[in-house]
């Protein structure tokens, strides 16, 4: 009887644990750091080989607080007759010719109760890829930084921002 | 680069691991032997330390030669510039060589008699805690790594260099490493006693039950802190592998208490061997892992910026036999730069007559700004990267500060030019670039829309002086800001051209 409790209580133990690691593995894939995306962009072409800066189609990361995804326009604009022979970019034309809009995978997402501004970002003169990685090089975006607020502070400490809770928390 | 690392680290992890388990428990146990008069324990402490040094104290010493390369890889993997200075390795590395010296002295002395003095049992316990210390700092400079993001700002501020990840990876080596010593320790009861000591029918009982509680104590140990160490790691760090690493420490682990389970109550064969192995296989799953997470924190992160790709140049061009520059000059200004700029009017981007006056007598400038063009107008989109060779750079640049403008480009036609020409020529350099007559490019094809204007050449020309958006499926079209005469030449040029125009 005490042995069978035992081996019960080992067994638990064990199993709990791994449950756990089950867990986080799940909590980890529902955050997945690449998702795929309705269109396999990649960004190792338009900002690695022809290097387009990336404020050539992230229009508004210089100038408000959010780096936008492109309009259409911007695609549409080369490849109205770049690649066309290419599966994604015919699957963009379709896009644009039945105006839906891509819906895009976010990959950096902050919650509601954060100020975040890219202009102030940029303007304290920090390069993109100081917290999205080498964009250029991967053939996927995948998430470079985990957006916690630690992360956010220390840096901020290091480089004499303001450590103000209301700098962020409005 | 990374993957000798990681080997260096398997083979190093386990033998510190080793050298950390057997000398604590050989100081334990020296103590409690000691303490309570108790002849076994003795015994035990001696072939623990014996065991962890081997026969030779140089071996003890050769096992700390990867430091130093461990030490040198951790700066060079990292993007330059390295975030701490070479000297501040000294620290952990003398650590760990005055503890091992430390070390040495207490083995060598309790070679010579198991009843200790009490300096050479402080002599123990301080290079203990060396090593203790240094296996710490290793673990700390490890856990730097899977938060790439704050490496850059450790010279700023050291406080960077702590965090969770390097205390839970350094306790689950800690219980890898306890695990594995009680493994060794299972080992010996069969082993023949060294000497002409009397054999003692209690010892193999009391190492079994030392060793097993070692190897038991790590394996409950394992799941609760590979648990921390996931949680403490940062969300880019993680991957499958990680998890599924993970996921065989634990089920090593659970191998191991069952082995041993049966083995507490009914002392038979020698799980030993297989207890290390299966302590070793953690080791492995455990590096195995970190690796994995190391990769993905640093995903992204490493990989310099390429040099730019030739891309888009043209390619084989024979230098002519006449001013070979000024001709591949004039090749590459047609393929690269016209589509955007013409000389007297704004198009995509500025007029060239504007800003290639800034450039008078300045070549290298121009160069630069060709090979990686910068925003320097607001009112104009920035020019994207080009990706020329370098002798096509400075061809095109010569070609502009000398050539453009002064060649009688159809911007500035003779007067001569009768007006045909000159509206085929304006065609050519200006409209071509985003129209053909049959196909649609940017806009659409002229014989679709110029039909429209057949008997209006009026109409056409206002059109081209001041367009406007007339077709949702096409941006609109620029103004060109020609002159009034290459307006008209073009309009006749281009109703004469099309099917069914005028």
């Amino acid at each position: 009887m005490r042995k069978k409790i035992a081996i019960l209580a080992l067994l638990g133990y064990f199993g709990a644990v791994l449950l756990l690691v089950a867990g986080l593995a799940y909590l980890w894939y529902r955050t997945d750091p690449a998702p795929e995306q309705p269109i396999a962009f990649p960004h190792t072409i338009h900002a690695g080989t022809l290097r387009l800066p990336c404020t050539f189609c992230h229009l508004f990361a210089e100038r408000s607080r959010f780096a936008t995804a492109p309009p259409m326009q911007i695609c549409m604009g080369c490849h109205r007759t770049i690649a066309t022979d290419r599966e994604e970019i015919k699957k963009l034309t379709r896009y644009y010719d039945e105006k839906r809009s891509i819906e895009w995978k976010r990959v950096y997402a902050l919650p509601d109760f954060i100020y975040f501004s890219h202009k102030r970002h940029i303007k304290a003169g920090l390069e993109c890829e100081a917290c999205h990685g080498d964009v250029a090089s991967m053939k996927r975006v995948r998430r470079a930084s985990n957006l916690v607020m630690g992360w956010c502070v220390s840096c901020h400490r290091v480089r004499n921002a303001p450590m103000d809770c209301y700098t962020c928390h409005k | 680069m990374r993957y000798f690392l990681a080997a260096l680290l398997l083979a190093y992890l386990p033998f510190l691991g080793i050298l950390i388990g057997g000398s604590t428990s050989s100081l334990v146990l020296n103590f409690l032997g000691r303490e309570n008069r108790n002849a076994r324990s003795l015994r035990l402490s001696k072939e623990l330390i014996e065991t962890v040094a081997g026969n030779n104290p140089f071996l003890f010493l050769a096992g700390l030669l990867p430091f130093p390369i461990v030490a040198c890889l951790w700066q060079r993997i990292l993007p330059p510039p390295a975030p701490l200075p070479w000297f501040s390795w000294i620290l952990p590395f003398g650590a760990l060589l005055s503890g091992c010296l430390l070390l040495s002295f207490y083995r060598s002395a309790l070679r010579r008699t198991t009843d200790l003095q009490i300096l050479h049992f402080r002599a123990g316990a301080a290079g203990l805690l060396a090593i203790l210390f240094a296996s710490f700092l290793l673990f700390v400079l490890l856990g730097t790594l899977f938060n790439p993001g704050k490496l850059q700002l450790i010279r700023g501020n050291a406080v960077f260099i702590l965090s969770y990840k390097a205390l839970a990876g350094f306790f689950l080596f800690l219980a890898l490493s306890f695990g594995l010593t009680g493994g060794i320790a299972l080992r010996f009861p069969g082993r023949l006693p060294a000497g002409t000591e009397k054999p003692d029918p209690e010892y193999p009982g009391y190492a079994r039950s030392v060793g097993s509680s070692l190897a038991l104590g790590g394996a409950f140990a394992v799941p609760a802190l590979v648990v921390l160490d996931l949680i403490s790691l940062p969300s880019t760090a993680l991957s499958l592998e990680v998890f599924a690493a993970a996921a065989a420490a634990l089920v090593l682990a659970l191998v191991v208490v069952l082995i041993l389970y049966p083995y507490l109550e009914n002392p038979a064969g020698r799980p030993g061997g297989r207890i290390s192995i299966l302590y070793l296989l953690m080791f492995l799953a455990f590096v195995a892992g970190e690796q994995a997470a190391v990769g993905n924190a640093f995903l992204g992160r490493q990989a310099p910026r390429k040099p730019p790709f030739p891309a888009g140049g043209p390619e084989g061009q024979m230098p002519g036999p006449a001013e070979p520059t000024v001709e591949k000059g004039r090749t590459v200004f047609q393929d690269a730069c016209r589509a955007c700029h013409l000389v007297e009017s704004r198009l995509v981007g500025p007029p060239l007559k504007d800003v290639l006056s800034k450039y008078r007598g300045n070549l290298e400038n121009l160069k630069r700004y060709i090979r990686d063009p910068a925003k320097v107008n607001p009112d104009y989109p920035l020019m994207p990267h080009l990706g020329l060779k370098e002798e096509e750079v400075d061809a095109v640049a010569r070609y502009l500060l000398t050539s453009v403008g002064k060649e009688s480009l159809p911007e500035k036609p003779a007067a001569a030019m009768p007006a045909e020409e000159k509206g085929k020529a304006v065609f050519e350099t200006v409209c071509s670039s985003c129209h053909r007559f049959d196909t649609r490019l940017v806009g659409p094809p002229f014989n679709e829309v110029v039909p429209k204007y057949a008997g209006n050449v009026e109409g056409l020309k206002r059109f081209i002086r001041n367009p406007v958006k007339t077709n949702a499926g096409y941006p609109a079209m620029p103004m060109l800001g020609l002159k009034e005469e290459e307006i008209d030449a073009v309009a006749r040029y281009l109703l004469a051209k099309v099917k069914g125009g005028g």
